[in-house]
């Protein structure tokens, strides 16, 4: 495990599972918390973190320029590679909002009250053995 | 007459792997106060979708600021990048659930159920 101040990376080889587990985490202002600072797609989004999470996830960023929508790409790429193209698995938690995307589908919770964490959380599942035709260069945007 | 332009090797000033949006301040840092400049990235192995992107808002925003030699997956990058720009972004649609846990068992079961 590697940490600093504000973040945290964990990784831990699963032989059994056939996968890798790397955690990255930190104790910022969450994804629902970025929307609300900038004050955009409020509309959209309302006070439901899922929600927020979400938009998060379809690469609707809070960082474009003004001419441009030129940010939003690195969640919504990578968890498309890692899941439809290497076959693993996606969590995402943050403040009082949950997902999960596998091969099962995804799903997008506003949890209970009592759980909560100040910050973000990332999972990702990663398989050891990756299909024979997987080419990475075919989910970038 | 005309000025030569620098030359600026992108390798040499960062690496042959670039990764993350802060290296592209190096590159800014570089050409300050330059007139017009060239950035070189034949040595330039891989660069990450985040720093291509804030490449492209240098030169955005220095219309005397140049690239070349970019080759292979950097050209690839790149030209992702500008496509993303000059083009509506297309998201695949989602139907996914957005749904409320009232409680654990509650949580339990929609996390069984899907």
């Amino acid at each position: 495990m590697w940490k600093t101040r504000r973040r945290y990376l964990f990784s831990k080889y699963l032989s059994r599972e056939g996968c890798i587990n790397v955690v990255i985490t930190d104790n910022g202002r969450t994804v629902y918390g970025s929307y609300v600072k900038t004050g955009r797609h409020m509309d959209d989004i309302g006070t439901n973190e899922a929600e927020a999470l979400k938009m998060a996830n379809h690469g609707v960023s809070t960082k474009n320029r003004p001419d441009a929508e030129n940010r939003g790409y690195g969640i919504s790429t990578s968890k498309n590679m890692l899941v439809k193209g290497m076959g693993g698995a996606f969590f995402m938690l943050s403040g009082g909002a949950f997902h999960r995307s596998d091969s099962g589908g995804d799903i997008y919770i506003n949890l209970p009250p009592d759980i909560t964490w100040r910050g973000t959380v990332v999972l990702l599942r990663i398989p050891d053995r990756l299909p024979q035709d997987f080419d990475y260069t075919e989910y970038m945007e | 007459m005309e000025y030569k332009k620098t030359i600026i090797d992108i390798a040499a000033l960062i690496g042959t792997d670039i990764r993350s949006r802060a290296n592209a301040n190096i590159i800014r840092a570089a050409i300050d106060g330059l007139d017009g400049a060239v950035l070189d990235l034949s040595g330039v192995e891989f660069v990450s979708r985040s720093f291509a992107d804030e490449l492209y808002n240098i030169i955005t925003d220095n219309p005397t600021v140049k690239t070349e030699g970019a080759h292979g997956i950097v050209a690839s990058m790149l030209a992702a990048v500008e496509q993303g720009r000059s083009k509506p972004r297309h998201r695949e649609r989602d139907d996914a659930e957005v749904v409320d846990a009232h409680d654990m068992d509650n949580l339990a079961h929609l996390l069984m159920s899907t």
